[in-house]
């Protein structure tokens, strides 16, 4: 990096708002997606907007490519700086600016933790709807780059319909204020255009997110089955049956057995092929009259056992316990390729069965935990990324994995975004003028290819800067 | 050139649809290759084309500057994938909604956005206006809804965005962005839509109150409770007039009539009709007590806080003799819509002024609809401030030729 540029840097944010020391620049040299690494030349966490646009500005006149960065609890590289430049973390921004009770939504700062919004909210009988597993780490912010996910989405759908409104600093410093919550956008809808583009197209500052009433009663339920494909043929009948219950959750045996060995243990039965965990929500009536038709349907796909958590203590152990199991799988081997695909909700029982077959077939340690009313999967495949044979045999199965279930009529990520791990399966789903078609807001909003370069959109050739497609990274 | 234009299909006329007042020739290309060809003819040629679905939302639009011709995708029409246990339906552009609606129903699903029986929008025309329905309440706008679209560019090629499936991130989600640009990025061919259970059973309460300023502290205290109604809105003939507060609750049969006892005191006045009786209610709501397609329509929307608010202005500036011939609050949407004499554009292009700049305090919005002399003499829609600019350049970076007729959206776009 110029020294003129990072002098002008500091100039804005102050010495503690630069990361310079090599060693602590290595927290931010990759995400969840561990194999794929690069030191950024510089870490900059702004205060506020102003101090956002102000170091945009300087990056632009030097050229310097932006990578935006949240949590880092990306799984698909999102927050990698695979071309170098600068990272620009939001965790020096975390306040909720206004909650609005009466119009129920929030204006916060893109580095507020998710988990912390609904705690602010709590008090005033509301709650913020998308949950992703990793709630208590990852940020509104990267939540919004990547259009978020977790197991209550099934009902309330992922973070774009909650997303009300942005603030956005633009590639050249600009600051675009979307922030209004309008009940429809004046003109193009510019906010369901950022939502999800995965930091390529501006740097969120603030966000305004709907907020929804919490419900009067929630009622867990656990249904432990013999096997994977029971629990497949319960979620596909439940939906079926246009049931309305607001999570269903699989995990497997080799799930379960990490949790219950781990700090998350929460009285899952170990002997148990697969469970499934179910939120009902609503009035008292509602809850009991969905609960029983669902449970109707559990036992008649033979579930062995069914249980209704007692107290909230329990409820709060078995949700610990779901959100969890990723950490917990450490257990298991030291690096986990957490896959993310959907498929549909009529076909749960054959593509999981089939994407298991796959890992199996490369000897790699497989378990499944996902979002099952979504038809959203998550083989998790274990494995140590220090041996390459192995890792080449991940990163395989991960795109055997994706193809299957496009051809199946899925597609490649529920919840987690593109990335660099999916950036060349983009051309199993989409064609080279779809892609086109992609590259034009990319323009409009990055016409110098510096937000977030080399991610998303499949590299064209060598003009781009990522210089190898991730499966010939282990060669 | 009209024997070229049969040639691709029916050619008819489109009138009040540009600011010159010349009628265009509308044209309905039999499939998706005689669009394709139809377009790539209108772009070697230099014409500018407006494309269109069945003319529903037009009157909600402003003039377009300029076209050669018009492009509805009515003929280009057909389901092409109902999953029922997925909860998906995917047509084509000009599947007209009421059949798509039906489709759903005998799958056990709701469709949404419900839009009045009377009304022949087509999928296309719906997603392109961005058009949001009675149910909004209960299941959000119409953008909520797409899952994704197949669409034809200006450059020719057919694209897709997002997908068939309830949920999916992959790639960036320009069918948001299509979703209410009004024809001005692309031609719509596609979409799919997520769906939702249908009701069992369903309640219509109507309960009458002294004008809508009662009505509205009625509705409010319902809002207050955990309900979550298919409906919440107060229709009236005018400020001093008495109101009805329609409130509409629909689900599981046990829990609707849970629901209903778990209603405010003052609702054991109201009248409830029952299932068929309540269909029919509702029915008749949605087409509306005055006759919404001649009617020049003022929409304000603002927040809930500030909705009575927002009222009391609009009353104020509505004023006596006014050509306000019905109203309907949507005290939970924080959205008014005012129904007006179309036979005196002049005094509703100033009312609309006045409401401009008498709310613009409270950052309410106020859109307007009605024939082309209304829509002469006034914007449909509020200025849009500094976020244009990106609008405007991607709409270039879309269309750079200007292939698809622009002015029509907010900005001009
Ligand atoms: C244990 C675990 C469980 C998980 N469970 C779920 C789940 O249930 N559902 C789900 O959806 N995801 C899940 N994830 C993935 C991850 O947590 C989400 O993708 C999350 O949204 C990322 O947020 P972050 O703050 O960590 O973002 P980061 O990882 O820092 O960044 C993610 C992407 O967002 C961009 N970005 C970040 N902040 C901004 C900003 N302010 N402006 C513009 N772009 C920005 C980055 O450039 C990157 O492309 C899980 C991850 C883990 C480790």
């Amino acid at each position: 990096m110029h020294h003129a540029c990072a002098a002008e840097l500091r100039a804005i944010l102050g010495a503690d708002g630069l990361v310079e020391d090599r060693s602590r620049r290595t927290a931010y040299e990759c995400d969840g997606l561990a194999f794929e690494r690069r030191l950024p030349d510089l870490v900059l966490l702004p205060r506020d907007t102003p101090e956002a646009a102000a170091c945009m500005r300087v990056l632009r006149r030097h050229g310097v490519p932006v990578v935006p960065r949240g949590a880092g609890t990306g799984l698909t590289g999102g927050a990698t700086p695979v071309a170098g430049g600068v990272v620009i973390g939001t965790a020096r921004m975390r306040r909720v600016l206004e909650l609005n009770v009466t119009d129920r939504f929030a204006r916060v700062e893109s580095g507020l933790v998710n988990a912390d919004l609904t705690r602010a909210c709590a008090p005033h009988g509301l709650f913020y709807a998308p949950d992703p597993s990793s709630q208590r780490a990852c940020t509104i912010g990267g939540n919004v780059a990547n259009n978020a996910g977790g197991p209550h989405c099934f009902r309330y759908g992922n973070t774009t319909r909650h997303v009300l409104g942005l603030v956005v600093v633009t590639h050249d410093g600009e600051v675009l204020d979307l922030s209004e919550p309008d009940l429809d956008p004046l003109g193009y809808d510019l906010v369901g255009l950022l939502v999800g583009s995965e930091g390529m197209f501006g740097l969120v500052t603030e966000v305004t997110l709907r907020l929804t009433p919490s419900p009067q009663r929630v009622e867990t339920l656990l249904a432990i089955f013999p096997s994977l494909d029971a629990a497949c043929d319960a979620v596909s009948d439940v939906i079926a049956q246009r049931l309305e219950p607001s999570a269903l959750e699989i995990l497997d045996k080799l799930t379960i057995e990490a949790v219950e060995a781990s700090v998350f243990a929460a009285g899952y039965p170990a002997s148990a092929e697969a469970v499934l965990l179910i939120e009902v929500e609503g009035s008292d009536v509602e809850v009991e009259v969905n609960a029983n038709e669902i449970e109707a349907i559990l036992a008649g796909r033979g579930a062995l056992e069914l249980r209704r958590a007692q107290t909230e203590a329990e409820r709060a152990r078995l949700w610990a316990a779901r959100k969890g199991a990723y950490g917990a799988m450490g257990r298991v081997a030291p690096d986990l390729y957490v896959t993310d695909v959907v498929v549909p909700r009529t076909k749960l029982r054959d593509l999981v069965h089939r994407t298991t077959e796959i890992c199996r077939e490369r000897g790699l340690k497989i378990a499944n935990v996902f979002h099952a009313g979504d038809g959203n999967l998550h083989p998790n495949i274990s494995y140590d990324r220090r041996d390459a044979d192995e890792l080449a045999r991940v990163l395989d199965a991960g795109t055997r994995i994706m193809e299957v279930c496009i051809a199946a009529g899925g597609t490649l990520s529920g919840e987690h975004g593109i990335g660099l791990e999916k950036q060349q399966q983009m051309r199993l789903y989409f064609s080279p003028e779809d892609l086109a078609a992609m590259e034009l807001p990319r323009h409009v909003f990055d016409p110098e290819g510096r937000m977030n370069p080399g991610k998303t959109l499949p590299i064209r050739a060598c003009m781009e800067t990522r210089t190898k497609p991730l499966d010939e990274v282990t060669r | 050139m009209t024997a070229a234009l049969e040639a691709l299909g029916e050619v008819t006329e489109l009138r009040g649809a540009v600011r010159s007042g010349a009628a265009l020739p509308l044209v309905a290309p039999r499939d998706e290759d005689a669009l394709v060809e139809l377009v790539r003819r209108a772009r070697g040629d230099g014409k500018r084309v407006l494309p269109v679905g069945n003319g529903t939302s037009l009157s909600f639009t402003n003039l377009a500057t300029d076209a050669d011709l018009a492009v509805t995708t009515r003929a280009i029409s057909g389901i092409v994938a109902h999953e029922p246990d997925d909860g998906t339906i995917t047509a084509l552009a000009g599947t007209p909604l009421r059949e798509l609606r039906a489709k759903a129903l005998a799958g056990g699903h709701h469709l949404s956005p419900e839009l009045p029986a009377s009304c022949d929008a087509t999928l296309g025309g719906a997603v392109a206006a961005g058009r949001s329905g009675v149910d909004r309440l209960r299941f959000g706008p119409m953008r909520n809804q797409l899952l994704g679209t197949r669409a034809l560019l200006a450059d020719g090629t057919i694209t897709k965005s997002g997908g068939r499936l309830v949920k999916n991130v992959t790639g960036f989600d320009l069918h948001r962005l299509y979703c209410g640009s009004h024809g001005s990025l692309c031609i719509l061919l596609e979409a799919s839509l997520r769906l939702y259970p249908a009701p069992e059973a369903v309640r219509h309460l109507v309960l009458d109150a002294r004008d809508v300023r009662e009505a509205l502290r009625l509705a409010h205290e319902v809002r207050a409770t955990q309900l979550a109604p298919w409906i919440l809105a107060i229709d009236a003939d005018g400020p001093d007039r008495p109101a009805h507060l329609h409130l509409e609750l629909a689900g599981r049969e046990a829990v609707v009539e849970h629901e209903l006892s778990t209603l405010p005191a003052a609702w054991r006045a109201a009248q409830i009709a029952r299932d068929d009786a309540a269909r029919e209610e509702h029915a008749h709501y949605a087409d509306g007590e005055g006759d919404a397609r001649r009617a020049a329509i003022v929409r304000v929307a603002s927040r809930p806080s500030r909705i009575d608010e927002v009222w009391a202005r609009c009353a104020a500036l509505l004023g006596a003799g006014s050509p306000l011939h019905f109203v309907r609050v949507q005290p939970a949407l924080a959205m008014l819509e005012l129904r007006l004499d179309p036979n005196e554009p002049q005094r509703v292009a100033d009312l609309v002024r006045d409401l401009r700049s008498g709310l613009r305090d409270l950052g309410s919005r106020v859109a307007v609809g009605g024939d082309a002399r209304l829509r002469r003499l006034t914007n449909c829609f509020d200025e849009v401030g500094p976020s244009l600019a990106w609008m405007r350049a991607l709409r270039d970076r879309f269309d750079p030729h200007g292939l698809f007729a622009s002015g029509r959206g907010a900005g001009g776009l």
